[in-house]
């Protein structure tokens, strides 16, 4: 990802993205300004607008409309960061401390809106704005039934791994998805290609949920994270590694499954244990072949492309996506 | 040529709407019992009803849109209303705050969509900005929770009878034979709301 963005072409279309967001987040107001700018300078991956301007860059498109609708991607994610802040009773991100620990949930969340609502405005700047807009309330719509799904999962041992992907596509992959086949619709895209781009996207974004599952039980990640291991079990979510243990019969399969029903009443002893279980019937290694199968799946869907040098950044963000450690 | 009722309250509107308000195969209302009112989401209609004939409600595309956009709007915002929430709800799942933020993410997608569907991209455009300014207003003015509450309603019932054309033809048109159908089923609306509700 990191060598993407240093790439010539990509560091002025990013240039161009971050000169336009900060344009748009020029308010009048001053809390405002001050916050939803903090926001926006405290870094973050950009995955999102860069996926979306790449597939942009692979159709040669240099119009400005690429430009406002990678920027609405990372202004939809920046509101939704407020919001998870929230909900996470978050106090720190990124270094600073969060809306919500400063003025409280109520103000956090308008202001989560109030950027929700700006980003909307700037779809009718671009041509495409009908598109843009069912594109943005259908992630909206989504989105929200995934996390709903995800709460009414919590501590279910009756789930299963299509549930999963219920919950994991419309969390993550859709997003993803969504952006790049938005980047091939922008640059008129033929059918197939939009197709081909949607699919990298979704499957890339499987693989970006299904590696965060795995991080979460990594030391190593957790503690560059700053969370500690087994923070999703935790909260009484049941992710990848475990539904596939769950899948099989196993001696020790009623005593885990009694500690999930009864929200791990020995807290991190519990947690520590189910860890283990997991590791000892091949939860780790089982979900990294799935995490693989994604990643394979996300490149073939390129095949069908025009070889282009492009395509190429595009094979090395599907390898970064299984890497990453954070 | 469609009645009314027909053109607004007809079978498929009812089906649509229970499929919008419900969330994972659960009504919103049954998310947060008690804490919508009826008299809100509907205010919009029955103020309709009570004040216009099928001539003046002549653009079926911008009132379908309004009439929707303006119930998912009002649970967009009340459900973000956390503090509001938090004193009125007599009900509480230990995921009420997450709930809360994701209905009103929800109903914000609906009610973009409600606009969309109809093909009303100017309407929408003035929808979006108003709310903006309502979003600033909630989160730079210092207010309390019935005051917060009171600005929502009030903006988004104001800004939904201007889309509607009702400034400049409030009271002027004549009262036709057709509005008796179109006020029977628009109180079924109302009923249907609020058996949805309790």
């Amino acid at each position: 990802m990191k060598q993407l963005l240093q790439a010539a072409f990509m560091k002025q279309k990013i240039n161009q993205t971050e000169h336009y967001l900060t344009n748009v987040l020029s308010f009048d107001n001053l809390l405002l300004n001050t916050e939803l700018n903090k926001i926006l300078k405290s870094g973050g991956k950009r995955l999102r607008p860069a996926l979306l301007l790449l597939v942009g860059e692979y159709f040669k498109n240099d119009k400005h409309d690429i430009i406002v609708t990678a920027s609405m991607m990372e202004l939809i994610h920046m509101a939704s960061l407020i919001h998870d802040d929230v909900n996470d009773k978050a106090d720190i991100r990124r270094g600073s401390k969060t809306i919500n620990s400063l003025y409280g949930d109520d103000i956090a969340v308008h202001m989560g809106d109030f950027l929700l609502m700006e980003t909307l405005l700037q779809s009718f700047n671009v041509k495409q704005t009908q598109l843009i807009l069912s594109t943005l309330a259908y992630l909206a719509i989504e989105m929200s039934k995934g996390e709903f799904a995800q709460i009414n999962s919590f501590f279910d041992i009756s789930q299963n791994k299509e549930d999963y992907y219920y919950r994991i596509e419309r969390k993550t992959a859709f997003l993803i998805a969504e952006s790049c086949k938005l980047g091939a619709l922008l640059s008129n895209g033929s059918p197939d290609e939009v197709l081909a781009f949607y699919k990298y996207g979704y499957h890339i974004g499987l693989a970006f949920q299904i590696k965060d599952d795995l991080m979460d039980l990594d030391e190593a990640s957790v503690l560059k994270l700053g969370k500690p291991v087994g923070n999703d079990l935790k909260q009484g979510l049941l992710n990848l590694p475990l539904l596939l243990v769950l899948e099989t019969e196993f001696p020790e399969k009623e005593k885990v499954c009694k500690i999930v029903q009864e929200k791990l009443p020995n807290g991190e002893k519990d947690i520590s244990f189910i860890k283990e279980i997991i590791v000892k019937y091949g939860g780790i290694e089982k979900s990294n072949e799935i995490l693989d199968q994604h990643i394979d799946l996300a490149k073939q869907a390129l095949k069908s492309l025009n070889d282009n040098q492009i395509l190429n950044y595009f094979y090395d963000g599907a390898d970064y996506i299984k890497m990453r450690k954070i | 040529m469609l009645s009314l009722d027909e053109k607004y309250f007809s079978d498929n509107f009812y089906k649509s709407l229970i499929e919008k308000l419900e969330i994972e195969g659960k009504s919103i209302f049954a998310y947060f019992p008690s804490f919508y009112s009826v008299e809100e989401l509907t205010s919009v209609i029955k103020y309709a009803i009570n004040n216009t004939s099928e001539k003046m409600l002549c653009n079926q595309s911008v009132v379908a849109s309004v009439f929707q956009a303006h119930i998912f709007s009002q649970l967009s915002l009340q459900s973000h209303l956390v503090g509001r929430l938090k004193q009125k709800s007599n009900f509480f799942s230990e995921h009420w705050l997450e709930y809360a933020i994701l209905a009103g993410d929800y109903f914000a997608g609906r009610y973009i969509n409600a606009f969309l569907e109809n093909d009303c991209l100017d309407e929408l455009k003035i929808w979006v900005k108003g709310i903006a300014d309502l979003n600033q207003q909630l989160a730079t003015c210092k207010m309390n929770e019935d005051e917060q509450y009171k600005l929502i309603t009030c903006t988004l019932f104001n800004n939904a009878i201007s889309l509607l054309g009702f400034e400049e033809k409030l009271f002027k048109l004549e009262i036709d034979k057709e509005r008796a159908t179109f006020l029977s089923r628009s109180e079924e609306l109302v009923m249907f709301m609020k058996r949805l509700i309790i």
